[in-house]
């Protein structure tokens, strides 16, 4: 049955491609949750019988242009939705809007049991980018994992997106570092998406309605990194009623609350808290004092039939109080806290329904504050943008389409450190204008070509121009089958010093570091294996040029540019930062996926190898850096083990798997220990270790499963979820990092783990 | 009712193999033998105390002195580069009664060497090591001639004592600088240290007397430094942090102008292992088969007291 709807579907489109267009008319508009008035991104609109079809975008708009006279039926699909059939009649020279507002199925909805819409999977398959990902909230959420339901610890779970250690939230994409990631929240920049030791990000996942990950090859829109794109919306608000939700863990409270302005808008809100500080902190001394809160809140607001208006921000501080000695009468210790702001309007302006326009302006900020009075030590760490951009969409039939966008970014860069002897003062403000123009050109059924060209300047001390060509095409190969290619360069201004616990740093390209370039050549083949299941598997090579390295040593290459009044050094730009050199990537990427039914996730696997060859490092050969893993296996499964419910008022259980195999990480062994003292005079000398061959071998496999437990059960006026996870339930002992000792004489080598088996539980209200 | 089967089974497969450890075996893939020296130059003093020793691979039991090379295979001499004189160390033995591995070194015994400020020296090493002949030189400049201690704002003071503001007082040195020398390291050493006038109470740690009888010398030593000091002669003003005072007791606190061999070395030599656990090279400043560090200091001393 589905391989005859697939023929016919693709009948239809043979037939459509020979109708003339010359007695047409045009239909378009948003597609929206009825429950909520959300609109839905990404949902497949139709003309059923024929090949006019497209999709909604980021904003949940669709055109289908010269569609020729007649009467119709406009089919609107989307996952876990009810379909909806519209039928229309098309005059010559019609315009007509049709908003299309979408029935979640019930039994989706309160049972997670995914029934599959009328599009072809490997329609679906064909619609999207090359090595893009979406997932939703719900798909997040039914991940296990430590603590709480995290957007960035699940996109660790998806072959070719690896982290690097427990830790860390760090997304290291087909080789790329975690600075090559550029991260969207409503078109805004976000510089450090984390907050400490990895369980949380900066993203809340009850505010998220939609998350589009591109690992590489994405298009002329997107520039500024080298690796992937993370594009996040934000939910609207419900513009139907007040709903809101509760969550309280172990470690953490939040709620969510979205609500209609009227009959043009709605407007949403969210705010978490840990309470680490106020619980375990306060019974074991050795617990620093650390929490965080974040919140955000959005608006969004109908102005008439062709524009809206969405303002959006984000606020979130993480604080951390350390004393050294909690049992000393005079407390001495640091102080640190850092945190993101950002802000966004957008306007979405529909210049004629073939024309559609978003124009943002955006601000991001992180900041991070650091005090060690006692030593005199205190540090600013400051990057803020403050941009303007804009996206013009044109439809021109459904063969051709343009985009056309402009971007202008005024950046701030300030760290500022005092300590005994000395300042940093690096200051720059470099200024990143983009401009692109992409087309999309569908000559047939079976094939859809893209082609982009980006245009950078980015002015700093010195100003680069670059031309970033892109290219990427679908091929529909059968019935059931898709090849898909892309290739493209990439460049990066902003670079990242990482550093642990504390908060990253980050600099710009200026006239001793060059901006990084990035090629990417991929290729993906994709297959409908049955109804429920669907299978990708991606190739890809990725060529680095001047790719920056944190330079370990740079304190030895320091050089003052000035001295202060008491004839302390000042440094203004640091040169000696970073090292720069080559790299490659490849690999590749195999995921059978499973959306529909009883049994949702998938099985990814990931075969990859990047190296980098920087002069001063490793005698000048190639070596594999830290987040290189030659292979890494992610099964990620949910199971209703209810079923199918008699009624929506039943509760149901669930069981969420996550298990994760990778090839352990290269590190440097230290290679050879030795006797040396410290200074001249020293009264004794101590084993000392002198490492040659940087990360040249690997830590035993990293092996982890985490379970959860979740109970959903629906009353007449609120949901009720509660779960129990478990994170690492086999309490492997993965090495992190291994700690080389002399004990009397004696070589000690002890390894140091990463997170143990950590179980919470929590409990999770809508209403 | 299969499939469920099915899924247990693989979930039961899947959790027993993420149980467990992962085990690192040293290697020693990257072992390479290697010349280690740890000397310096001293303007206006003779040339001693430089330790020529041997690396060892990192799961070896540590025997002290398997460590020093073979005198009679070995070579060491010390070049005036300004001259292109070769002077030849002979080997020191460490005296029966303070056998230590430091006391066992290279000197020139002569006194046709003497060393002088603003000077270049190369010191060149040859020896055996596992049946491979290594050689390993460096070369150093002596910082030139000026600095000297100028003076310390307290000579006692009492732990933590605090000024009228409520602020704590700290001894500040000042130094008059040598000119080109941009790197200067205080050592402060506490002279009568033991577990009964460790400073207890304080804010920084919190040992138990054991602990601090365990590791006496680490707590009564430190050193810190200073960096990119003006190039040109003048003064600097060092500040003491407490920290750096576990006892109440007398301290001698040495300040060293150092060349730049010493600085790359002190700056890396002991932080090669990252945050997050993995390592990276150091700056030793030695051409062929060394690491290790070959300096030139000069010193001056003085002395201070904390008080209860």
């Amino acid at each position: 049955m589905k391989t005859i709807k697939t023929n016919l579907f693709l009948t239809f489109m043979v037939y459509a491609q020979i109708i003339a267009q010359s007695n047409t008319g045009n239909i378009s508009g948003y597609v929206y949750d009825k429950s909520n008035g959300e609109a839905i991104i990404g949902a497949n609109v139709y003309v059923e019988g024929a090949s006019f079809g497209s999709s909604t975008n980021q904003s949940g708009y669709y055109v289908i242009p010269k569609i020729p006279a007649g009467s119709y039926n406009i089919i609107v699909d989307y996952l876990g939705y009810l379909q909806s059939v519209s039928e229309i009649t098309i005059k010559k020279g019609d315009r007509r809007k049709l908003d299309v507002y979408l029935e979640e199925d019930i039994l989706q909805t309160e049972a997670i049991v995914v029934v599959a819409d009328s599009i072809p999977t490997i329609q679906k398959l064909y619609n999207k980018p090359i090595s893009e990902i979406n997932l939703n909230a719900k798909q997040i959420q039914q991940i296990p994992q430590a603590v709480e339901a995290d957007l960035m610890r699940s996109l660790q779970t998806l072959p070719g997106i690896m982290p690097v250690s427990d830790f860390s939230s760090e997304l290291y994409v087909r080789g790329g570092t975690a600075d090559q990631n550029l991260y969207l929240v409503d078109g805004t920049d976000v510089y450090n998406p984390e907050h400490a030791f990895g369980f949380f990000s900066t993203f809340n996942t009850d505010a998220i309605k939609q998350v589009n990950v591109s690992k590489g090859g994405f298009g002329a829109e997107y520039g500024g990194r080298l690796s992937s794109v993370v594009d996040v919306t934000n939910i609207d608000g419900n513009r139907e009623k007040f709903e809101g939700s509760i969550a309280v863990s172990l470690l953490s409270a939040r709620t969510t609350l979205q609500m209609p302005v009227g009959n043009f808008g709605s407007i949403s809100g969210s705010v978490r808290r840990t309470y680490f500080d106020k619980t375990v902190a306060n019974y074991i001394d050795d617990v620093p004092d650390y929490y965080f809160y974040d919140g955000n809140i959005k608006g969004f607001f109908e102005l008439g039939n062709r524009d809206k208006l969405t303002l959006s921000a984000y606020g979130g501080r993480d604080y951390l109080d350390l004393n050294f000695n909690e049992d000393a009468e005079q407390k001495v210790g640091l102080t640190y806290d850092w945190g993101n702001k950002t802000g966004s309007m957008r306007w979405t302006h529909v210049f004629s329904p073939t024309v559609f326009s978003n124009f943002w302006i955006t601000n991001s900020r992180f900041s991070s504050y650091f005090n060690l009075d006692e030593f005199d030590v205190y540090e600013d760490n400051i990057v803020m943008d403050f941009t303007l951009k804009g996206n013009i969409e044109y439809h021109y039939s459904n063969k051709l389409g343009a985009k056309f966008g402009f971007e202008q970014k005024y950046i701030r860069i300030n760290y500022s450190q005092e300590f005994p002897g000395g300042e940093i003062d690096a200051k720059a403000k470099p200024e990143h204008y983009a401009t692109y123009f992409q087309t999309n050109w569908r000559p047939n059924w079976r094939w859809d070509i893209e082609t982009g060209l980006r245009y950078n300047y980015f002015d700093a001390d010195t100003s680069y121009l670059n031309f970033s060509p892109r290219l990427s095409a679908k091929y529909r190969l059968t019935d059931k089958s898709n090849l898909k290619a892309a290739a493209g360069i990439f460049y990066q201004y902003l670079h990242r010093i990482p550093r642990f616990i504390t908060s990253d740093i980050w600099t710009n390209s200026n006239r001793y570091h060059e901006p990084s370039k990035a090629v990417h050549f991929i290729l993906g083949y994709q297959q409908e294996i049955s109804e429920d299941y669907e299978f990708e598997v991606e190739t890809y090579y990725k060529e680095y040029e001047n790719v920056l390295s944190y330079n370990q040593n740079f304190i030895t290459d320091l050089a003052p540019d000035r001295y202060n009044e008491k004839g302390a050094p000042i440094y203004d730009i640091p040169e000696s930062l970073f090292n720069q050199g080559d790299g490659n990537s490849y690999g590749a990427e195999l995921i059978v996926r499973k959306d529909i039914g009883f049994v949702t996730g998938w099985i990814g696997y990931a075969l990859s190898k990047t190296k980098y060859n920087i002069d001063v490092i490793n005698s000048g050969k190639s070596f594999y850096p830290r987040h290189d893993r030659t292979s890494m296996l992610n099964v990620v499964s949910t199971f209703n083990l209810s079923g199918k419910p008699k009624n929506v008022y039943k509760g149901t259980w669930h069981i969420g798997l996550n298990f994760v195999h990778s090839t352990g990480q290269p590190y440097t062994e230290p290679g050879s220990a030795y006797i040396i003292g410290s200074t001249p005079n020293a009264p004794e000398s101590y084993v000392e270790y002198a490492p040659t061959r940087i990360n040249n071998i690997r830590f035993p496999d990293y092996a982890r499963m985490d379970i959860s437990l979740i109970y959903r059960k629906k009353f007449k006026l609120l949901a009720l979820e509660s779960y129990i996870q478990i994170y690492n339930v086999g309490n492997r002992k993965n090495v992190w990092f291994v700690d080389y000792q002399y004990e009397n004489g004696k070589p000690d080598a002890e390894e140091i783990y990463m997170m143990p088996l950590l179980p919470t539980l929590g409990i999770n209200i809508n209403f | 009712m299969k499939t469920i089967e099915h899924i247990l089974i693989l979930s039961l497969i899947i959790f027993i193999y993420s149980c467990g450890k992962g085990s690192v075996e040293v290697e020693n893939t990257s072992y390479r033998p290697k010349i280690v020296i740890d000397g310096y130059l001293v303007p206006h003093h003779k040339v001693k105390n430089i330790r020529i020793t041997r690396n060892f691979k990192i799961n070896e039991n540590l025997n002290n002195f398997s460590l020093i090379p073979e005198v009679n295979n070995t070579t060491v001499t010390i070049t005036d580069l300004q001259t292109d004189i070769v002077y030849p160390l002979s080997f020191h033995r460490a005296p029966e009664q303070d056998r230590r591995l430091e006391n066992y070194y290279w000197e020139y015994n002569g006194d046709d060497l003497l060393i002088e400020y603003g000077q270049r020296y190369q010191l060149n090493v040859t020896t055996i090591i596992d049946g491979k002949e290594l050689q390993a030189s460096s070369i150093t400049k002596i910082p030139e001639d000026g600095f000297e201690i100028i003076n310390i704002n307290y000579t006692e003071l009492k732990y933590r004592e605090q000024d009228e503001n409520n602020q704590s007082k700290h001894f500040m040195l000042t130094i008059n600088r040598a000119p080109g020398t941009t790197f200067y390291v205080n050592t402060i050493q506490a002279l009568n240290p033991s577990k009964y006038n460790y400073i207890y109470n304080n804010p920084y740690s919190n040992p138990d007397s054991s602990e601090v009888e365990e590791d006496l010398v680490d707590w009564s030593y430190t050193y810190d430094w200073t960096q990119d000091t003006p190039e040109t002669a003048g003064y600097t003003n060092v500040q003491m942090f407490w920290p750096y005072f576990n006892f109440y007791d007398d301290y001698q606190i040495i300040t060293m102008a150092c060349d730049i061999n010493y600085k790359e070395f002190l700056q890396t030599y002991d932080s090669v292992q990252e945050e997050d656990g993995n390592f990276h090279e150091a700056k030793y400043n030695i051409q062929g088969d060394g690491i290790g560090v070959f300096g030139s200091v000069v010193m001056d001393t003085l002395y201070v007291k904390v008080t209860k």
